[in-house]
């Protein structure tokens, strides 16, 4: 005898049965009886099977079992059916098609309860074919006379639009019409599915704000008004004269409504709109201990996301919380901890900054905040890196955090830790010795930075070899030594390590002045270019060899140059030299062929093309026409839009400003002492430009 | 838009679960997992928001049984969806009279029912107890 749902459920639940064979039992039994033309039996395969489904068996193969399910007459045949439909059908599977003209019969049948577990379901399925076919039977339902069945399709209404665009401009007015139903669950569906599209195309649903406003001030249920509200604050960003109008019941609600999740959606809707009102802000700061310093921990949370609102309108009320937010940071709960971390980001200043730092990295050895390790050092560099460095005072002290930082070894931050390190030194220039010796002490444990891609370490090295010329002959001793150590090639790191190490043995050997670091160079570089198994790696050692045996150590000087950041816009003072300037041919092969009989053919018949090639007018207009028609036969040639071409704005303010500066140079200089001295006590060099005053 | 709503016991076994976006078994699988686990790990001290790759979770827990929202919004009203569960538990409380896990092992089917009067489409429509419940007794009578 086959088993019935209740049956599997009361298996599962005997202690002493092998769970996964009886399962395993149970769902080929359900193979099986799936397949019988009787419903009754194919109906309860289908319910043990839903039940399967919660521990984590497919249904997806039996979609057609349940379509015959789904259209059978008897009731709680076909709420199953249902049931396991909304469960299983995946959202472009070919049953859909199936099932279209199955829902269409319910909707317009006269059953009730058929047509709203129908409803239920399509609501879960409905995919965009779907919604085309269907719309029109539930645009009649709209006006159906029980309000249960008004009321679902309201709701809808959304998921149809979402999948089929097109039928919103015609329905819309009458789904909006439903806003003044008698029947309350109606008018909140509608109020639902309007907020859902206001959040897509808000100047859209603009027309319904009267009647919105009417049910704002009429309505007592709860979440009515907190989707009302949200409702408003998209609304009012397309429509400001709203602003005022919603005011006065937005101060009604504040300070009359009890429930704690009205006022809290209100409070956050005030300081959104309204954070020049001084009054409305002077009622939130009151109510706001309510929160802040109740027991219950889901109001604290909530009082913490206030903050976070208020602090971002005026920063002023950071100094008053400190003591809030430095007491949520060590809270037991995670979550609360959390908004705490969001809170420093937006409250530390350049005064608090090391106080700040010191705390987040004590937090990140903490073993209870495993969890949360990465969001705190993302906070950290977020802090340090923040506006170009602004909070920052103390480089030398930045830098050291950085490479602290580095010894947590999480793989996610090494590409931000590195580009901030190298940046940092780059344009800090009096960072750069103190950089180099830290970065050397850093290095000389370089078994322990392993890691995927070494970017950290790559960016540790760059900087000694860059910079080497900081180094005192001692540590330059140091630096050598460390990067001829043979443990490197042992411990198989990421390419770009590799081939840092050979550019850095070459900058070395350019800084220093004694035969003994020569050989050493040298002989490393001739190691490298065999031993390491990267073939670019050993390319770049064997480059730099040919380079250092052979070339003259005084011509190698320009490498002691360092690098310094340009502006992006420098590259507009450099105007390219005079053989680019004019469209020059690099190869004849490209411009015409000669042909076998003796004439010449042309590939292109830009003027400037023919420059170099003495031609007559009438042979050009000749060959210009021959190359147009080959085109216009051509089928994959893709012809120019008619019309002028317009030339670019910025090419022409390029233009004019080069032949400017041809004219008068020293227009540069004026510029250059036309802006604002550098007020940080560190030059930072943002924007150098690259002529030379 | 609430993207899930479940209902999974302490040891990890999903009583009820209504996904209003699709996902795998697989995935379905894997997120109940991780959340119970989320859940089981906090005390009655702390605050009923978690949060879950890009999900904002609520959860409640009434007996052996963890009630769960998820939501993929931005700006949430978690205390609403609290008060929600409530409403939903109330609901469940007043139509099994005295609803635990084992009503809703062996009425999933109605169980279901019950949450599909009042959400859909992953929004709220419905918080009448009376409206709600009139509609599942004529379901009953139907059947």
């Amino acid at each position: 005898m086959s088993k019935s749902a209740t049956d599997v459920i009361k298996g599962l639940r005997k202690g002493k049965i092998d769970r996964t064979a009886f399962l395993t039992t149970v769902y080929s039994e359900i193979r099986e009886e799936v397949k019988s033309s009787d419903l009754v039996i194919k109906t309860n395969a289908i319910r043990k099977l839903f039940i399967l489904a919660l521990e984590g068996y497919d249904m997806e193969w039996a979609s057609f079992h349940i379509l015959e399910v789904m259209s059978s007459d008897k009731f709680s045949q076909k709420h199953s059916g249902l049931l396991a439909a909304s469960q299983c059908f995946k959202p472009n599977s070919d049953i859909l098609f199936l099932a279209t003209n199955f829902f269409r019969r319910e909707l317009v049948g006269n059953n009730t309860i058929d047509t709203c577990i129908s409803i239920n379901t399509l609501s879960c399925i409905v995919n965009a074919d779907m919604s085309k076919e269907l719309l029109n039977d539930c645009v009649t339902l709209l006006n159906a006379s029980k309000p249960i069945l008004r009321k679902k399709v309201c709701i809808l209404f959304y998921k149809l639009f979402l999948q089929y665009p097109d039928g919103l401009i015609a329905c819309f007015e009458r789904l909006a019409e439903k806003l003044r139903d008698e029947s309350p669950g109606v008018v909140m569906g509608t109020v639902n599915t309007i907020y859902e599209l206001s959040r897509i195309n808000p100047s859209f649903v603009l027309f319904t704000a009267q009647a919105l406003y009417e049910i704002l001030n009429t309505t007592t249920n709860n979440f009515v008004i907190i989707k009302l509200i949200k409702l408003f604050i998209e609304l009012v960003k397309v429509e400001p004269r709203l602003l005022k109008k919603i005011s006065i019941p937005f101060t009604r609600i504040l300070t009359s409504n009890p429930a704690k999740s009205v006022e809290f959606e209100v409070i956050m809707a005030i300081c959104v709109l309204f954070h020049d009102s001084d009054d409305m802000l002077r009622i939130i700061l009151q109510k706001l201990p309510g929160f802040l310093d109740s027991h219950d921990p889901n109001l604290k949370y909530l009082g913490l996301v206030i903050l976070h609102k208020l602090i971002q309108i005026n920063i002023e009320y950071a100094e008053e919380y400190k003591i809030f937010i430095m007491e949520a940071l060590q809270s037991k709960d995670v979550t609360i901890r959390l908004r705490a971390l969001e809170l420093i980001k937006i409250t530390t200043t350049s005064k608090s900054l090391v106080e700040t730092i010191k705390n987040l990295l004590i937090e990140v050895e903490k073993p209870t905040n495993a969890g949360i390790k990465e969001e705190l050092i993302s906070s950290c560099l977020y802090l340090l890196s923040f506006n170009q460095y602004e909070l920052v005072e103390d480089f030398k002290w930045m830098f050291e955090v950085l490479l602290q930082i580095v010894n947590f070894k999480t793989e996610i931050h090494e590409a931000q830790l590195s580009s901030i390190m190298l940046d940092v030194v780059l344009r800090v220039e009096e960072l750069r010795e103190d950089a180099c010796e830290l970065s050397l002490n850093t290095l000389e444990i370089f078994d322990t930075l392993k890691s995927e891609k070494c970017e950290a370490l790559t960016a540790l090295i760059f900087i000694i070899g860059e910079f080497s010329s900081y180094f005192n002959e001692e540590n330059l001793g140091r630096a050598l030594s460390l990067v001829t150590k043979p443990r490197w090639e042992l411990l198989n790191f990421h390419e770009s390590v590799y081939n840092a190490l050979s550019s850095c043995v070459f900058k070395i050997f350019i800084r220093a002045k004694e035969d003994r670091i020569f050989d050493a160079c040298v002989k490393k570089l001739q190691e490298n270019s065999v031993q390491i198994e990267h073939m670019e790696s050993q390319e770049r050692s064997l480059l730099y060899l040919n380079i250092l045996t052979t070339a003259d150590k005084e011509k190698l000087n320009f490498v002691l140059k360092p690098f310094l950041p340009i502006h992006p816009s420098a590259q507009n003072f450099i105007f390219p030299p005079d053989a680019l300037q004019q469209n020059f041919i690099v190869n004849d092969d490209e411009l015409f062929t000669t042909k076998s009989d003796g004439t010449i053919e042309y590939y292109y018949y830009r003027e400037e093309d023919f420059g170099d090639i003495p031609m007559t007018d009438q042979e050009k207009k000749v060959a210009k026409q021959n190359i147009k028609d080959k085109q216009m036969q051509d089928p994959y040639y893709i012809k120019p839009k008619k019309g002028k071409k317009k030339k670019g704005k910025k090419s022409k303010k390029l233009e004019e400003k080069v032949e400017e500066i041809k004219e008068n140079p020293d227009i540069i200089k004026d510029e250059e002492a036309k802006k604002p001295p550098s007020p940080k006590k560190y030059s930072v060099n943002r924007a150098e430009p690259l002529i030379p005053t | 838009m609430i993207s899930f709503i479940l209902m999974v016991n302490k040891q990890g076994q999903t009583r009820l679960a209504q996904y209003y976006n699709y996902m795998t078994i697989s995935e379905r699988a894997t997120l109940e997992g991780e959340l119970v686990r989320k859940c089981l790990s906090r005390t009655e001290n702390q605050c009923s928001f978690l949060e879950h790759h890009q999900y904002k979770v609520i959860y409640r827990r009434y007996a052996s049984l963890y009630f769960i929202i998820g939501l993929e919004d931005e700006d949430v009203n978690e205390l609403s969806y609290l008060e929600f569960i409530h409403n939903l538990v109330e609901t469940l409380d007043k139509y099994f009279e005295n609803v635990c896990e084992l009503d809703i092992m062996f009425n999933i089917e109605k169980a279901h029912f019950v949450l599909d009067e009042m959400v859909m489409n992953g929004s709220i429509f419905e918080t009448n107890k009376a409206t709600i419940l009139s509609q599942i007794y004529a379901l009953d009578k139907a059947n």
